[in-house]
Parts: C-alpha cells; sequence; structure tokens
C-alpha cells in the first residue's frame, strides 16, 4: 500500500547534500581565486624562446623597448631596428603631433643607436590594425634570409601572435619571434592587485577574444567632425 | 514514475526553455540593451556659461577639441589642463606628456596661451583629477567650471568630482566629447569601444564599492540581506507547498 511504502526522497532531500556540494565548491574556488587568477595570465602572454643573434627588431609596443633595443644593438645580438609607422590619429592628421615612429626615433638616438640601423617602415597600401605585420611581411620579402624579434607588451604577446599567424605566410611565420615585455608598474603575476594592471588585463582578454571571434580591427575613418562642432556650437 | 525524476525534468525543462529564452532575448533585443547600457553612462549637459573649462587627461584627439570650441565660443573664460604622474615608460618614450599633447591642441585650434592653465598636479585617477580641480578652485571662490571627458566617461566623473566637491559640486557642469569610430549605440560591435566601455563599466564597478559613501553603503548591504531573506523564506516555503 502506498501509506505504508517508504516516502519518497523527492527534491527537497537532496537540498542538503547539494548545499554542502555548493559551499564546497565556494569554499575551493575562493581558496584557488588566486592561484586561478595567477594562471589566467598565461591566456594573454606567450612566452616564446628568443634567438641569440637576430637580424632585427620591430619595435612595436612594451615597456622599456628602446632601452632593451639599444642594448641588443650595442652588444651586438641585432643588426637593425624597425619602427613600423601607425595609423595616424586627429592629432597627428592635423599636424599637431608627428607620427609615432619619429619619437621612437630620437629616443633610440638619445640612446646611442646609430640612424643608420634605424628603418622606420611604412607604405600608404597597409590599412588595418595588424599595419604593423604587414610592413614587417613586406621587409621579411625583401630580406628572405632574415629572421625578426616583435617586441610588444606582455599581456598582448598572444594576441601579437595570432596576427603574426594571421598575416605572415607559413614560410615566414619561423623567422619571426615575439618578445613580450613585463611591464614595470605591476606584477604581472598578481596583476588583480593593480587597477593599472586590471585594466590591461581586462583590454588585452577583450583584444584576443575579438581577435579569435571577429578578426581584424578594420581600419575606419574618423566619424567625428570637429570644425563642424565648433561651428554649431559657435551658431546656435 | 518518482516523484524525483519527474521534478528533475521539470528542472531541466524550465532551465533549457530559459536559456533558450534569454539567448533568443539576447539576440533580438541584445542591441537595445547594450546601447541603453552605453547610453546610461553619459549623463552629460548642454554647455552653460562658466569661468573654467577642465579637460580631463586621456583622449587628447578629442577632449581639448570641445575645450577648444567652448573657450573660443564663449562658453568658458580659460582651460585647465592637469599634469598627470607619468608611468616610467612615459617619461624615457619621448612621446609628449598627456598635458603637453592638450596643450598643443589648444594652441592649435587658436585658444591664446594666457588662456591656457597647466595645473601642476600628480593625479593618476578620475578621483585625484577631482581633487586637484579642487586645490586649484580654492584660490577661486564661486568659480563655475565645465568638465570635458568622453561622454561613456561622464557618470564616473560626476561622481568622483561630487564625492570630493560635495555640495560644491553645483559649481560644475559636464560635457560630453564625442568618441571616434563608435558610440554608446555601437560600442559593442568595434574592438575599441568593447575596451573603453568595458573597462569603464569595471572601473565604475570598482569606485562604487571604493568610493562610496556610507548610506550607499547601506542601502546596498540592506538590498543584499533583503534579497537574500526573501530567497531564504520562498526556499523554505516550497517543502510545505509541495506537501499540500
Amino acid at each position: 500500500m502506498a501509506v505504508d511504502s517508504p516516502p519518497s526522497p523527492g527534491p527537497i532531500a537532496h537540498h542538503p547534500r547539494r548545499r554542502r556540494q555548493f559551499w564546497i565548491v565556494v569554499v575551493l574556488l575562493a581558496g584557488l581565486a588566486s592561484l586561478i587568477l595567477r594562471y589566467s595570465s598565461s591566456l594573454v602572454i606567450v612566452d616564446e624562446r628568443l634567438p641569440a643573434q637576430v637580424d632585427a627588431i620591430l619595435l612595436y609596443d612594451g615597456d622599456q623597448r628602446h632601452a632593451i633595443a639599444a642594448d641588443w644593438l650595442a652588444s651586438g645580438r641585432c643588426n637593425a631596428i624597425l619602427l613600423p609607422r601607425r595609423l595616424p590619429d586627429r592629432n597627428q592628421t592635423l599636424g599637431i603631433l608627428e607620427p609615432f615612429d619619429v619619437y621612437s626615433r630620437q629616443t633610440l638616438i638619445q640612446l646611442g643607436v646609430p640612424e643608420n640601423a634605424i628603418e622606420t617602415l611604412d607604405n600608404h597600401d597597409q590599412f588595418g590594425e595588424w599595419k604593423y605585420v604587414r610592413l614587417l611581411r613586406t621587409w621579411l620579402e625583401q630580406h628572405p634570409e632574415a629572421t625578426a624579434v616583435v617586441f610588444c607588451d606582455r599581456f598582448h604577446s598572444r594576441e601579437t601572435r595570432y596576427a603574426i599567424r594571421h598575416v605572415l605566410p607559413a614560410n615566414q611565420r619561423h623567422r619571426v619571434q615575439v618578445y613580450a615585455l613585463p611591464s614595470r608598474s605591476y606584477d604581472e603575476q598578481r596583476w588583480w592587485r593593480s587597477r593599472r594592471g586590471a585594466v590591461d588585463y581586462f583590454n588585452a582578454l577583450i583584444g584576443l577574444m575579438y581577435a579569435s571571434c571577429v578578426g581584424e580591427d578594420p581600419d575606419q575613418p574618423l566619424t567625428w567632425n570637429v570644425d563642424d562642432f565648433e561651428w554649431r556650437l559657435g551658431d546656435p | 514514475m518518482s516523484v524525483t525524476r519527474t521534478c528533475r525534468r521539470r528542472f531541466w525543462l524550465c532551465a533549457i526553455t530559459l536559456g533558450l529564452a534569454i539567448v533568443i532575448l539576447a539576440w533580438t533585443c541584445g542591441g537595445a540593451a547594450l546601447a541603453a547600457a552605453g547610453a546610461w553612462l553619459d549623463i552629460g549637459q548642454a554647455p552653460a556659461q562658466t569661468d573654467f573649462v577642465l579637460v580631463l587627461p586621456g583622449g587628447p584627439d578629442t577632449r581639448p577639441y570641445v575645450a577648444a570650441a567652448l573657450v573660443k565660443a564663449g562658453f568658458a573664460r580659460e582651460a585647465i589642463l592637469l599634469k598627470c604622474r607619468p608611468s616610467a615608460d612615459d617619461l624615457v618614450s619621448g612621446f609628449p606628456q598627456g598635458h603637453e599633447v592638450e596643450e598643443k591642441v589648444l594652441l592649435a585650434r587658436n585658444v591664446p596661451a594666457e588662456k591656457i592653465h597647466i595645473v601642476d598636479s600628480n593625479t593618476v585617477s578620475t578621483f585625484s583629477d577631482a581633487e586637484s580641480l579642487q586645490v586649484f578652485l580654492a584660490d577661486h571662490q564661486d568659480a563655475t567650471t565645465t568638465i570635458v571627458t568622453n561622454d561613456f566617461h561622464t557618470r564616473r566623473a560626476r561622481f568622483s568630482f561630487r564625492r570630493v566637491f560635495g555640495r560644491d559640486a553645483r559649481r560644475l557642469y559636464f560635457v560630453s566629447a564625442p568618441t571616434d569610430r563608435y558610440s554608446a549605440t555601437n560600442w559593442w560591435r568595434h574592438k575599441r569601444g568593447l575596451k573603453a566601455y568595458g573597462s569603464e563599466f569595471l572601473k565604475l564597478t570598482y569606485y562604487f564599492l571604493r568610493y562610496s559613501s556610507g548610506w550607499m553603503w547601506a542601502s546596498g548591504v540592506s538590498l543584499v540581506v533583503i534579497s537574500g531573506m526573501i530567497l531564504y523564506r520562498s526556499h523554505r516555503q516550497r517543502p510545505t507547498a509541495q506537501a499540500a
């Protein structure tokens, strides 16, 4: 008879166990949070074995990139420093500022790098966020035996490697290494403890996810017209 | 079929239906929700007549242009620029500091040099920008200031300046500078927009947690406690209902 049969445990009987499991997971996650966050940096970082000798450095980004490049050149570890011309922003388009590579060149010269060891890469046919990799491709085509190391920000190194894999042909990829330069502003193993580290990590993660899901960010023209804005403000 | 299995099936049926509903909702209304979230960040006001216009550090290819336009149109008498604390790499990169770029823009847009004040501050965040302006305005009692920053940053800027200025925040006006290539209506489609708006939501959350006043904390904690109690009560009442 149904009355005599033992009562069905029902979903409620499972709750204490589920609750215990839930709290075990919460405590585990909390305990391992630091470890998880620390290893999450490897999502955006690639550490590559750097060659003892390289033909050129492509100076793109990263803390102390100028000083390290100057050291490599002085010690004979590299023969040339390549400066890719970036896409101009409004200040550069209007001639208020020089292109970034001009400032980089001045800094390198101040660090003792001979002017003839610095080469600016530019090509008006190249656009898009990964223009610097396309400029490197052209340089590699002109120097068929040459090798290069790309200096970049540590948290953006995986995205840089991603761009290299997508832009360079297979026969060029092995000639290019990525040097992920760490920032002195925060400890990359504890990036979440610094405001700048957290923002850098977040931006790097967004950049990598965007590159993986969408691809290259297209080069879009400036949409805001300053003169028009001034005219409307002055003539309401 | 046991009650347990029936309940589990119902649970999965509900979960799958809910998941599908969320996916369909996000697919159809996601854009509208994201646009609304983006628009929520912008609390910019129409330009008003003020004594000064402050260019918040960052966005050197938009913010100083708006400030220059305000000075030229007579909405502000003078422009204020803040010096930021440079990072170690900034000092050796050879690239001009933020306030130097802003000054160049103002001069290039025909703002006279005597109308540009560079405050010898050492700011590192929006909150310290507010503190620097407060120090500057100590010598200019009753002066009003327009604060120019990018549209997505205006809410956090207003929050920070209100926390620092308190009742004196009535002397401040916030004007939005637009962004190039993306806006509140399409930021999630652009990489730069995702970074700008994404990190802004992150920073805003941090600011609310870090700089909120006592009563805001108290209301937040009360909200969490009340929600917890409601959930707990509904959870406790479920067996009785099923038994009935």
